[in-house]
Formats: C-alpha cells, structure tokens, sequence
C-alpha cells in the first residue's frame, strides 16, 4: 500500500486549502440566499389562488429539477455568451452563483411548499374565524410555523449546495476539489490529495451541522408541551 | 499394404501441420511482438482527451487527429485494435495507475517529474504557444512576459507548471491572473469570450484554431519549451508505467515500423505537422 502519511499530514494541516475553503462558504452562501428567497416567493405562490402564476413555478421547478447541476453551470457560463453573441458574458463567480442560486430555488420551492401544506388546516381556519387578511395570515401564522417544519429538509439542501460546489472546477473557479486536481496533477499524490479534499467538505459538513441544530433550537422555542414545563 | 497406407496418412498428417506452423509462423513474423497483460487481449487500450484538433479530436464521431491515428497503426503493427477511452486531462495519469488502459497517448510532455513516475516512448516534438484574441495586440516573449495579464491553461499540463514557475516572481503591481480548465478547447474558448488576455497551449492546437478561426485567434508569442529561455522544446510521449520495460520496447518498436513504413510521415502530413518530426532531435 502506499500512502505519504508525512505528505497527507503536512497538506492538511496546510494553508493551501484556507482560500477555497472561504470560497466555497461565500459561494455557498450567496447562492443559498438566494436559493431561499426564490424558493420561498415560488412555494408562497404554489399556495395561493393565482392560477398562473402557480403554472410558471411549477414549470420553473420541473424544468431546474430534471436538468444536472453541471449542465446548468455550464450554461450560465459558456451557454450564454454563445447564444446572446457574446452581449451576455457572465464572469465565472457570477455564473456559478446564479446557477446554483437558482438550481436551490427550485428545491427549495417544493421545501416551502410542503412546509406550509404541513401547517394544520385548523391554524388557517382559526386565522380566518379571526378575520386575519391573508398576508397577517401568512406572515403571523402559518409561514413561522412552516419554518419549523422546513429547516430540515433545508439543512440537506445547505450540505448538497457545499458539495455541490464542487463542480464549479469546470469553470475556472479556484475551489477545493479544483485546487486538490491541480496539486495532484502536478505531483501525482492522488490518494493523499483527494483525502485531504473530502476531509475538508466533511469538515464543511459536520460545522454546518452545529449552525442547524442551534437554529432548530431557536426555532422550537415556544414548543415545549406542558410536561416539559412540568418537570423544568 | 496397412503400414504403407498408415505410413502415407502419418505423411500427410505431419506435412500439414508442418505446413500449417509455417503458416503461423509467417504471419506472426509480420505482427510485432504485442505488450503482456494487456486491459483487454486483443486490444491496446489508449486513454487520451479528444478535445483538441489536430492532435485528438472526434470527427464524424470517429477519434481522429495525430494521437488516435498513430496509436492505430501502432496498434495494428502488432496485429491488436484500438480500443479509445476519451476522459479529461486530469484523469489520464490517475486512469493509468489503476491500469483501466495499456497507455495513455495525448501529447504528453515528457518532463522530469513525469519521468519519475512514468516510462515514454517519444513520438513527436512539442512545444507551447500562447494564443490572444485578433486584435489585442498582445506579444510576448517568454512566460513571465504574461504578468499583468491573465490567462487560461489546462489543470496539470506543462503550460501550467511553466506559467506557475514564473508566477511569483511577477511584481506586486502585475500580478498573473491563471485560470484553471479541463481541456484546450475550453481554455481557447475563453481567449475567444474575451474573459482572459491569452490561452497557454501545445503548439499544434493553435496553429489549427489560428487557421480555422483567423479572425477569433492570432498567435502572442514563438513556439515556447515552457522551461525558460534557452531551452529546448519537450518531446511529447506515449506513457506506460513505470518498469513496464516490454510493453515500452514493444510499442517503442511498434513505433519505429510506423515511422520507416512511412505512416508516422503520412499522419505529420495530413494534419500540417511537420515541425513536430521526432526524428529530427533525435
């Protein structure tokens, strides 16, 4: 078996992955943000009454969702400027945010979705029985608690997005598994190189993990059944 | 009158096998001897990146250019098909550890580190150039000429060490912006977007994009060794790993029948190649 034990220590203990770890966060981020954004205004309208604008996200999502990640980045970044001509050049940071940003929206239209779906019908009818409008209903009500129920799957979304940042190698941007191929092209330590490379998006991962639970415990303030007030 | 005729049928039965092993023997003198513990008996499996004319590309969905075309005849002077596993740069070192192919031939830079790790048979003379849009007016030199500015190159190639190397050395002031893709024709596709200065390439892949798109692309700079100045140009090679000294001395032989039976010369010729003759630095 071979494996440079001195070598994997040496580069993960390193500093060469400190700036795409960073970029990897921001990138995340951003494209999470407006993951979210766009996802919650399209799983707020597959709830409402408005026909039309129901068959637009559901045509959104249907199409996002049945196309891979990786031809979505590539369209946004070579696709683009091929058909527009040119008049539409996305930088690469711009083209990876927006095709994963978007690439979220749709999953996290169908999370919003079912999260509000999941509220109990009688929350609504307590609400109307209140003669709350419907944005008091939805804002005061029923979107706080789908919150709740969507932070789960939301989680899964943030930890596929961190990984699936990983694609963005194909358009020159210097992330992780990016920098480990180029170190690994160079001095052939394929095994070392691509642990260090998993390492660190499980790091990724596993510190991800802590921010969920403190938000679902935020989030579930206000829950505790009489028991557990009983017995605190 | 039973011995006679047993006698004459032992007669047959040994000239026709004896007849038989001349045969054999004769058209196994005209197949070179084929590398043991093939992928795949029968074949010569080649791993390679078809994305860049002339030297690997897919034409009418058949692996054409410099590569697949001499890897054949490589092939057939040892009486094997070719068997072409198209994968990206990066994946061809890898690929060749984990023996999913007999050799990888991809216009391979045979350099130092490289040698350490694998064995080559050279078969052509490289050599990079850098490419710019038409009317940049962009000229350089030498690589550190390129701080300042930016360029693409392929993730793990000599233009990418040979641009690394200098890189540091460039002025605050003029950093060197590199971004890093998985083939040539990628790499090209930024110079013609507009969203780097340059596209750091093997020699042969721009003079054919010059040629086919004289008004995307002009050269930025003489046929560069990518080792610095003064140096001379790398030969490109087919790989085999390391210790495999039979399938070297095998394909090294197949290599040369190609050469004196004049298809090395036909292939340099068909694809404008001439400079790139292995026999003229040897």
């Amino acid at each position: 078996m071979h494996f440079d034990l001195k070598y994997f220590l040496d580069l993960l203990f390193s500093t060469q992955f400190f700036a795409p770890v960073a970029i990897v966060i921001g990138v995340a981020s951003t494209a999470m943000i407006i993951g979210i954004v766009v996802g919650g205004i399209g799983g707020i309208i597959l709830n409402s009454p408005f026909a039309l604008l129901q068959r637009a996200v559901r045509l959104y999502v249907t199409t996002i969702r049945g196309v891979p990640v990786l031809v979505q980045i590539v369209f946004w970044y070579n696709g683009l400027p091929a058909l527009t001509g040119g008049a539409v050049n996305l930088p690469a940071y711009a083209a990876g945010i927006i095709a994963l940003g978007i690439n979220e929206g749709a999953y996290m239209t169908e999370i919003v979705r079912s999260g509000i779906q999941s509220v109990d019908r009688g929350q609504r009818e307590a609400a109307q029985a209140l003669s709350l409008s419907y944005r008091s209903m939805m804002m005061k009500v029923i979107l706080p608690q789908a919150v709740r129920i969507a932070i789960p799957p939301t989680g899964n979304q943030v930890v596929n997005l961190i990984k699936n940042t990983s694609l963005l190698f194909t358009i020159a941007i210097p992330e992780i598994f990016a920098t480990g191929t180029n170190i690994f092209s160079a001095n052939f330590k394929y095994f070392e190189v691509i642990a260090v490379v998993a390492i660190w998006y499980l790091v990724l991962a596993i510190g991800y993990g802590f921010i969920q639970r403190a938000v679902e415990r935020r989030f579930a303030r206000g829950r505790r059944t009489l028991y557990d007030l009983a017995v605190s | 009158m039973g011995s006679k005729i047993s006698a004459w049928i032992s007669a047959a039965i040994v000239g026709s096998t004896a007849g038989l092993l001349v045969d054999i023997a004769h058209s196994q003198a005209q197949c070179l001897p084929a590398p043991p513990n093939l992928v795949e008996a029968g074949y010569l499996t080649v791993g390679t990146t078809l994305t860049a004319p002339p030297m690997g590309f897919m034409k009418d969905n058949v692996p054409a250019g410099f590569d697949p075309e001499l890897i054949t005849i490589v092939a057939e002077k040892m009486c094997l098909k070719t068997k072409i596993v198209n994968l990206t740069f990066q994946g061809l070192f890898p690929g060749l550890e984990a023996k999913r192919f007999d050799v990888v031939a991809s216009q391979i830079g045979i350099t130092d580190a490289r040698k350490e790790k694998y064995d080559f048979v050279p078969v052509f003379v490289g050599g990079l150039r850098l490419v710019t849009q038409k009317d940049s007016g962009l000229k350089f030199k030498t690589e550190s000429d390129v701080c300042g500015y930016s360029a693409s190159i392929v993730a793990g190639s000599t233009q990418m060490a040979a641009l690394q190397r200098v890189k540091d050395d460039c002025p605050a002031d003029k950093p060197m912006t590199l971004r890093v893709f998985t083939n040539q024709n990628e790499a090209l596709n930024e110079v013609a977007k507009r969203s780097v200065n340059v596209a750091y390439v093997d020699w042969p892949v721009a003079a054919f994009v010059i040629q086919q798109r004289p008004n995307d692309f002009v050269e930025a700079s003489p046929v560069l060794s990518g080792k610095g100045p003064n140096t001379d140009r790398n030969r490109n090679g087919i790989v085999v790993r390391k210790g495999e000294t039979e399938t070297a001395g095998a394909i090294a032989a197949a290599v040369k029948a190609a050469q004196d039976g004049g298809a090395y010369d036909q292939i340099l010729t068909r694809w404008n190649l001439a400079d790139g003759d292995i026999r003229k630095v040897n």
